[in-house]
């Protein structure tokens, strides 16, 4: 046994120690909410939550970290999760930490941890506000509907905070849909409706993990809800043709309700549903960087004919409108200079600093794993990969591609999971080397390749092979 | 042309050669890309589809898992054993290139080789085209035949890129193999003849059409002893082939040992006997007097015959030696096909040829054909017996099946170039007006007039060759180049556009359906539904099973009750059908419909009879006139579902077959679930219904529901009656 093994090994029994104690996290009970108030944003096809939270420290010493407690369920399918000061507009350090408080039966919490810029003095109070999207807790009601009627979801989420900490007063918003009501009516719980929000509360003195039924909410959404469960997504650098060529690859559903009977062609012809808004997704549009050229649009079993572009948008119709329930897998890709992507180290020489967009797709969706990689030259040499959401895995390898002789492209595969589409301003960027010799080594190669060729041939066409002498 | 004798002349001859194949194989490869680039890199119609499939297997799973490939997701539930009962040598080829190309660092989509293999080999026939001329005649004729077989349509409509079939290969593989065969028998060299066999081989791993050059070599060995001409050479040539040919071509696992058993292959033998005793009798003959050769040769001849024969039918009697197929049958008797095996007549491709398409997929090439045939006659010698002995045998086989053009279109090229080539060397020696000295005796007037016919000859034919490859051109680019899935169309606006709705309807099937969930369609669309939906399918066009197909076409033809009792007894969840109504598709399935009624026919007399399916006067119709048993078969039904209500719900016009559609007479479908058509309504899916709870029968539940609507609106028209009261 080698003393690095020894090392792993005892690295890992630690963490199976510290993870062991873990189990029913209970942060310090140094904060108090004065003042909670929850909104939720339900016009997109995720759920958009906004937590606006007056804390004050009850404690006796200066505390820095604030856990907002997250159930389980909806903390597994979290995407942006980001917190800044009210009265700073700036955001502030916040991670999610995969701990796991169990608060009775199934219910589990996990955290979202804020540390806030400087400690904050015992029994004074400072407001934060927390913003986090996820793809939890929905489903359409009624599941099945026919061809053209109203699409209603029914969102199910947690009544109070559970939070870690005592909350004095807590209030519960939905807003975003022209239309909302409870499907349980006389519950212990009931909000009423006020003008476009739907509001519960204000409640007042809930415990630390105090929890109530969940609320049940209906509300109309009559727009697809597309989720795409698994993006691959890659992006060929190239030097020598000074282009960044992005290829992806989507596996598409609609989460939207079902058809109650088969799809009719006929009363989907006859009633123009294709040109009606509404739960089955007709058309895709995915915004692409400025300048973009050569663009394809394929499926499994060919090219897909049906696709525009206009400026930076690539409008994409799949071979049939997505009903809700149905799936549609499909690829494109399109080209880029490089120049709008690539900058040039100023202290190291051959050194560059790639940028590239995180996504590229369409609005309103919500990504369950992202698999984006991206292609350096051979020869090249990874230096630094920063990603500006939690990255859950990062593989260095290699890739052979055309004309690549000897040890074949370099491969950058980063995994996200439950992204969503405003992601996609960020930037994932990759800092590498790539010295003139690999770029002058690849059609030298390719050279030799085809001389040591021509002279095999041109030596084989000497030998003679007749027996008449 | 003949060797130039200086150094440099040979130079500039290797040079002028290179560059014309250079541009003979651009043009071969360049006019087979129309369809890749009117359309895309797609794998065409068919029978491509199913060869793709094998391919994509072969490379992800190797070659010895190929040959065991059990391939359970067709022929429902009977599967099929592909890896014992295709041709592989297709398939291996294209994955063979597929690794030597990433090898040397090109890794290429194993799609794009599959779609660009055809053009690519087409080169290879020109090369080989070529070489085999150069035998018949010499090196002019031979670049004049490879620039014909480049781009004649009669090859071109098998060798499109995309067009993925096993006579891509199998066309290169025929020359090639007829090169060395007549290298080997013209030299007696057995590398030669090993090289023919070698390459017999191969074709043999790639097309049945192989049957082809297992009797054309043998009977051009039989004429030539017939005619007196055997040789030394002949036998090594021949006994080697046939040897080399026989062993290797058992080794593929489709073939087996059909070489030895079956009535196709006995001719071969026959000969290998023949010349066993020939070479003994010339043998025989050198050593004694020609009386009593005779005798001995007239006693011997005798008893070989009577026993060859007696043997083969004894053989075959007792099943040793297999019958002649089907098809074989239908190429002497082109009724045959039609009486007894409608499967193999409803192919279009096996219909006998129309007098124009020879025209049409070969120009001019075909009135120089004969001329060809008959200049080689005048020379006569041993090569040129093959090539009569092919044109003779391919004529015919041409005329009565429309994909044989394919085998008849390099011969017609051959014999054409040998006459445009002979054409040319009388009449485009100008040589005469330079000779000033030698030609004393030649007065002017001659040699005007000589020169004038001269000039009027070579231009009007390069006139015709012009025209013929205009001809060409536009053959291709009109005919040849559709890949079927996609038609093309026009926007409302003029601007092009694609009919995709097989893709689209095939896509939908592989996106939104269970994995295993099993498709019933006709069979024409069973290598598509595996290739690109990728669903488990009842039928394919490996039209191995005839009861199966017929079970189909039973289905199809039967109210649909008892269909949904066939179906259901074999696990079919989805049926698709092809409806060209709405946009004037005509390849549609209401159009192949009386074929699935003929196979089932067969099968089952009593209960479906053709005669039903026609009006009182004889007609096919699907209108109010049509008969009852039409309009209650399934096939109407699912054809016809809800297509009224595209116009007033009462009546549609059915734009392909000019007819009246009524509402009553597609009734209501209860045991059925549309549940996708595509944009044009070409292709239709249906769901089997899940059977009622309650054990009622699905007809009762679909009555007690639209009872029940009834019921409703009825109500809803009372409450209105209510309202002045309140």
């Amino acid at each position: 046994m080698s003393v690095l093994q020894i090392l792993t090994a005892t690295v890992l029994l630690l963490c199976h120690i510290v993870f062991a104690e873990t189990i029913g996290f209970v942060p310090p009970q140094s904060w108090e909410n004065i003042n909670y108030k929850r909104s939720i944003d339900v016009s997109n096809s995720y759920i958009k939550e906004l937590a606006e939270i007056t804390i004050k420290n009850i404690g006796d010493k200066p505390a820095d970290r604030y856990y907002l407690s997250i159930p389980t369920e909806v903390f597994n399918k979290v995407s942006v999760f980001s917190a800044s000061l009210s009265d700073v507009n700036a955001y502030i350090e916040s991670a999610l930490v995969p701990e796991i408080v169990n608060v009775s039966g199934s219910l589990e919490v996990s955290y979202g941890l804020i540390k806030l810029p400087a400690p904050i003095q015992p029994h004074k109070d400072v407001t934060i506000t927390i913003t986090y999207a996820y793809n939890q807790g929905t489903e359409p009601y009624p599941k099945h509907i026919d061809l053209g009627e109203d699409q209603h979801i029914l969102l199910t989420t947690n009544s109070l905070p559970i939070s870690a900490y005592e909350t004095k007063a807590y209030v519960l918003e939905f807003t975003g849909s022209s239309s909302f009501s409870e499907l349980v009516q006389d519950s212990t719980i009931s909000g009423m409706e006020e003008g476009d929000k739907y509001i519960y509360g204000p409640y007042e003195n809930i415990g630390a993990f105090e929890f109530d039924e969940p609320v049940k909410m209906i509300y109309r959404h009559n727009l697809p809800l597309p989720r795409v469960t698994h993006l691959s997504r890659s992006a060929w650098v190239s030097h020598w043709a000074s282009t960044l060529q992005f290829e992806e690859y989507y596996e598409l559903i609609n989460d939207a309700a079902a058809l109650k009977s088969g799809f009719s062609r006929a009363t989907y012809m006859k009633e123009q549903h294709a040109l009606k808004p509404s739960s089955h997704l007709v058309a895709l549009d995915m915004t692409l960087p400025p300048n973009s050229e050569d663009h394809y649009f394929t499926d499994l079993v060919g090219m897909v004919s049906t696709s525009r572009v206009l400026g930076d948008h690539f409008f994409l119709k799949p071979r049939y409108p997505i009903i809700g329930s149905w799936k549609y897998n499909f690829t494109i890709g399109w080209t880029n200079q490089l120049s709008q992507f690539l900058h040039v180290d100023n202290q190291e020489s051959n050194v560059f600093v790639l940028s590239v967009p995180v996504l590229n797709g369409p609005m309103d969706t919500f990504y369950d794993t992202v698999e984006m990689s991206v292609f350096l030259p051979e020869g090249s040499e990874i230096l630094d990969v920063e990603s500006p959401i939690p990255i859950i895995r990062t593989k260095i390898d290699n890739q052979k591609s055309y004309f690549d002789l000897n040890r074949g492209h370099v491969k950058v595969t980063v995994d996200f999971k439950n992204a969503i589409d405003a992601i996609s301003n960020g930037e994932l960027i990759v800092r590498y080397k790539y010295t003139k010799a690999a770029f002058f080594k690849k059609p030298l190669s390719i050279a030799i390749y085809i001389f040591i060729a021509l002279t095999a041939l041109f030596f084989l066409k000497q030998v003679d092979l007749t027996i008449k002498k | 042309m003949p060797e130039a004798k200086s150094y440099n002349l040979q130079w500039l001859q290797i040079l002028l050669k290179t560059a014309i194949f250079l541009a003979i194989t651009g043009a071969a490869v360049s006019s087979r890309l129309f369809s890749v680039i009117r359309f895309e890199s797609i794998i065409h119609e068919f029978d491509p589809w199913f060869n793709f499939r094998a391919t994509k297997y072969l490379v992800s799973n190797g070659f010895y898992k190929f040959l065991n490939y059990f391939d359970d997701r067709t022929w429902y539930p009977l599967g099929r054993v592909t890896g014992g009962t295709l041709y592989p040598g297709l398939m291996t080829t294209s994955a063979a290139i597929w690794h030597a190309l990433r090898h040397i660092g090109l890794p290429i989509d194993i799609r794009n080789i599959c779609v660009l293999f055809a053009p690519a080999f087409s080169g290879i026939t020109a090369w080989a085209t070529y070489h085999f001329t150069c035998e018949i005649k010499d090196s002019s004729a031979g670049l004049l035949a490879a620039a014909f077989i480049a781009i004649a349509p009669g090859y071109i409509s098998r060798s499109v890129a995309g067009s993925y079939d096993n006579e891509a290969i199998a066309i290169t593989l025929l020359m090639v193999t007829f090169m060395f065969w007549i290298k080997a028998m013209k030299t007696g060299s057995i590398m030669h003849s090993t090289f023919a066999a070698l390459f017999y081989f191969y074709m043999v791993s790639a097309w049945g059409g192989y049957v082809f050059i297992t009797n054309l070599i043998p009977l051009h060995v039989f004429i030539l002893l017939l005619m007196g001409r055997y040789s030394t050479k002949l036998y090594s040539a021949y006994t080697t082939w046939y040897a080399i040919g026989t062993i290797a071509s058992m080794q593929i696992p489709f073939v087996g040992f059909l070489p030895i058993r079956s009535n196709d292959h006995m001719a071969a033998l026959g000969v290998f006997g023949l010349i066993q005793i020939v070479a003994l009798g010339s043998f025989v003959k050198s050593q004694v007097s020609w009386e009593k050769f005779k005798t001995v040769m007239v006693l011997s001849l005798l008893l070989l015959i009577a026993v060859g024969v007696s043997g083969l039918f004894v053989l075959t009697y007792f099943g040793y030696i297999a019958p002649w197929t089907g098809r074989f049958y239908s190429l002497w008797d082109t009724n045959y096909a039609k009486i007894h095996i409608p499967i193999i007549a409803s192919v279009s491709e096996h219909q006998p040829t129309a007098w124009p398409s020879f025209f049409f997929d070969t120009q001019f090439l075909i009135w120089l054909f004969p001329a060809g045939v008959f200049l080689l006659f005048l020379e006569l010698k041993d090569e040129h017996v093959f090539v009569i002995a092919y044109s003779v045998l391919c004529s015919y086989f041409a005329g009565v099946m429309v994909r044989l053009m394919l085998t008849l279109t390099p011969i017609i090229c051959v014999c054409a170039a040998v006459t445009v080539s002979k054409l040319f060397d009388e009449y485009l020696d100008f040589s005469f007006l330079c000779k000033k000295g030698s030609s004393e005796g030649v007065s002017l007037r001659d040699r005007t007039l000589t020169f004038i016919t001269r000039v009027t000859v070579c231009g009007s034919m390069l006139f015709y060759l012009y025209l013929f490859v205009y001809h060409c051109t536009w053959v291709t680019s009109n005919a040849y180049s559709s890949p079927s899935v996609v038609l093309p169309s026009r926007n409302p606006d003029g601007s092009p556009a694609l009919i995709d709705d097989f893709r689209e309807a095939y896509y939908w099937l592989r996106m939104n359906t269970a994995e295993d969930a099993k498709v019933a369609a006709w069979w024409d669309y069973g290598y598509q539904i595996g290739g690109m939906a990728d669903r488990t399918t009842l039928v394919d066009n490996n039209t191995w099973n005839n009861t199966h197909i017929a079970i189909v076409g039973k289905a199809m033809s039967s109210p649909q009750d008892k269909a949904y009792e066939i179906l259901k007894a074999h696990d079919v969840d989805y049926v698709l059908v092809i409806y060209g109504g709405l946009i004037g598709f005509s390849g549609d399935d209401l159009n192949k419909f009386l074929w699935m009624v003929r196979i089932s026919e067969g099968i089952w007399p009593e209960e479906i009879k053709e005669r039903d399916y026609f009006t009182p006067n004889g007609e096919y119709r699907m209108d109010a006139a049509a008969s009852q048993t039409m309009k209650d078969s399934l096939m109407y039904k699912l054809s016809y579902y809800r297509f009224p209500s595209l116009f007033n719900g009462v009546e549609g016009v059915d734009r392909i077959r000019n007819q009246r559609i009524r509402q009553e007479d597609i009734g209501e479908l209860d045991y059925f679930e549309e549940v996708f058509t595509s944009e044009n309504w070409i292709v239709r899916l249906y769901k089997l219904k899940n059977p009622d709870h309650l054990g009622r029968d699905l007809r009762a539940v679909g009555d007690f529901d639209r009872n029940t609507v009834k019921g409703l609106k009825k109500r809803s028209v009372k409450k209105p009656n209510l309202d002045p009261r309140v």
